[in-house]
């Protein structure tokens, strides 16, 4: 019964870091969870070696909707600026990056993966987007609807901000959120002359005058 | 191909102005279908979707039924609410306290749009309707200008190339023109050849220049990766292409904001045009594409119509109009404007 106290402490941990994404990521060390140890509840005879992959494919097979006691691996990464952030394989497995590290096993000996182009901050915020679209709601109009306006609010960020997300998204492969934050980039760009487009996103005017008049008249066909 | 005048216009004077639905989408769903609700939305549609609310408020209100002039009305309403709140709006992101010490962006968005609409509201509605747009108008106004000059935020935006690409994927053809002076890496990114080939494809729908395989049509309705690329003639001008036929095609001269689709017989807004968000007609995915783009002068002959005939209307005239290669004698007999003299409002 010890193993089930362990994994609930973790998991109270893990939803306090999912749901901060400005503070400091406590560097904890989850137990590693065999899954051998647990009831029928993880979902049935799954053979498990133990090795980092198997333990994570093994979770990532079991339905995300069970209960807080089935097993839930947790991946352990090394940001950018050096602070450990703990995220659910399941979770994690949304970006193609993780998926094909830990498919290859190619977290080498220890259990962390290092994630050298993003914050702590960003990965907590990418993991968010992440969870809340595992549930994918083909057809399903309210599930569809719930998302829409998530991602909405979601992305209601400023400008820093969007860039993490654009750069850690592209970075670790998660396609959703990078089509979304390439949307609302798009999104400031439409509709706005070079100069608006320029002060926004605090953009040099690398281009010498002779060059300015001759990029201009090689664009005026579209704006006659 | 050309249905017979008479026969149409005897369906249309015996359509009455009740709300039966039996026969077809009702006045509401039609204009539903207009997506103006959601276009006020978008700053880079504002203005164009207040012109079109305008035109319909003059020249079709008064012959809609209640529950259509409501809804009509809500949308003005919310046209002026969304006036208030277009700074924060137009530059599209929450502000965090202003750092730095750059200049302050005026910014006067949407007011002359938004004047149009509240003449055209003051035209057309009757006495309550009118003074209560009236003074929305003149709040939002007010409660832009006081809320001031915009702070600049120092936002860092040093995209990679990839990324960029990745972004004007999102781009409608205007905005990727405009995006290429900004800088010399957007340039480059803006001229990228896969980018105008989608274009070409999405806007003209077809290839008149010989490539040789079949296959590159069916790997147009996909997402167009960089692996397909290597099917290419080396060195191909797709934008030089697209170029030589949108200034050949006068409908371009007049800077249309929408378009119309032959297969849905549906109303697109060209701004949502972009290489990653194609049209897509529902039921037919994976078909060839055949959009036209629709002038303002016939935008202008449509919003005359009853409602239920848009899409007809719509359809027909983008035939004719693209019919001008046509021999002369066809081209000087149907016209838009002489459809038009058949049904006088």
């Amino acid at each position: 019964m010890a193993a089930v106290t362990e994994t609930e402490s973790v998991e109270k941990k893990k939803n306090r870091l999912m749901n901060s994404s400005e503070e400091e990521v406590a560097v904890e060390k989850p137990p590693v969870i065999n899954p051998m140890s647990e009831d029928d509840s993880a979902g049935a005879a799954i053979p498990v070696g133990n090795s980092l992959s198997d333990q994570v494919m093994a979770a990532a097979i079991s339905e995300t909707g069970e209960t807080e006691e089935s097993e839930k691996k947790n991946l352990r990464l090394m940001s950018s600026d050096g602070k450990e952030v703990v995220v659910e394989a399941a979770v994690a497995m949304k970006s193609q990056l993780i998926r094909q590290m830990i498919e290859a096993d190619c977290a080498g000996g220890s259990d962390v993966i290092n994630i050298p182009n993003v914050t702590a901050a960003a990965l907590s915020l990418i993991f968010r987007y992440c969870e809340k679209h595992l549930v994918d709601g083909d057809g399903d109009k309210a599930i569809t609807d719930d998302l829409k306006s998530f991602d909405e609010d979601f992305i209601s960020v400023d400008l820093d901000t969007l860039y993490d997300l654009l750069m850690g998204s592209n970075y670790l492969d998660v396609k959703g959120l990078l089509d979304l934050a390439c949307q609302k980039v798009a999104d400031l760009i439409k509709g706005k002359s070079p100069d608006e487009i320029r002060r926004i996103f605090n953009i040099e005017k690398d281009f010498s005058p002779e060059e300015e008049e001759e990029v201009n008249k090689e664009n005026k066909w579209a704006f006659e | 191909m050309l249905v017979s005048w008479a026969k149409f216009r005897e369906d249309w004077s015996s359509s009455s102005d009740d709300d039966d639905d039996d026969e077809g989408p009702s006045p509401a769903k039609k204009y539903e279908q207009l997506g103006l609700a959601d276009s006020l939305r978008r700053p880079y549609d504002y203005s164009d979707s207040c012109q079109e609310l305008a035109l319909i408020l003059r020249r079709a209100y008064a012959k809609f039924p209640k529950s259509l002039q409501s809804i009509i009305f809500r949308d003005t309403l919310s046209a002026f609410r969304l006036l208030s709140q277009m700074d924060r709006f137009a530059a599209c992101f929450c502000f965090d306290t202003p750092r730095g010490g750059k200049p302050n962006v005026e910014l006067d968005i949407g007011i002359p749009a938004a004047n149009l609409l509240v003449k055209a509201a003051e035209a057309a509605l009757p006495k309550q309707k009118k003074t209560l747009a009236s003074s929305k108008f003149k709040h939002s106004v007010i409660a832009q200008r006081r809320r001031g000059k915009v702070h600049q935020v120092e936002g860092y935006m040093d995209l990679p190339q990839d990324i960029l690409l990745h972004v004007f994927r999102f781009l409608d053809i205007r905005s990727l023109v405009s995006a290429s002076s900004v800088c010399w890496s957007w340039n480059t990114a803006a001229k990228d050849n896969m980018l105008w080939m989608s274009h070409y494809y999405i806007i003209f729908g077809r290839i008149d220049i010989s490539i040789g395989k079949k296959s590159l049509f069916s790997d147009f309705v996909h997402d167009i990766g960089p692996n397909e690329g290597k099917e290419l003639p080396i060195n191909f001008d797709w934008r030089g292409a697209f170029k030589r036929i949108f200034t050949k095609q006068s409908v371009w001269r007049c800077r249309p904001h929408r378009a119309f689709c032959i297969h849905c017989e549906s109303i697109l807004w060209l701004s949502a045009i972009t290489c990653g968000t194609p049209h897509r007609c529902p039921g037919n995915e994976k078909g060839r594409l055949n959009i036209k783009p629709i002038s303002a002068n016939m935008l202008r002959v449509v919003f005359g119509m009853p409602i239920y005939f848009l899409d007809i209307f719509l359809s027909l005239c983008v035939k004719m109009q693209a019919g001008l290669n046509s021999p002369r004698a066809w081209r000087s007999h149907h016209t838009p404007e002489r459809f038009l003299e058949l049904f006088p409002s």
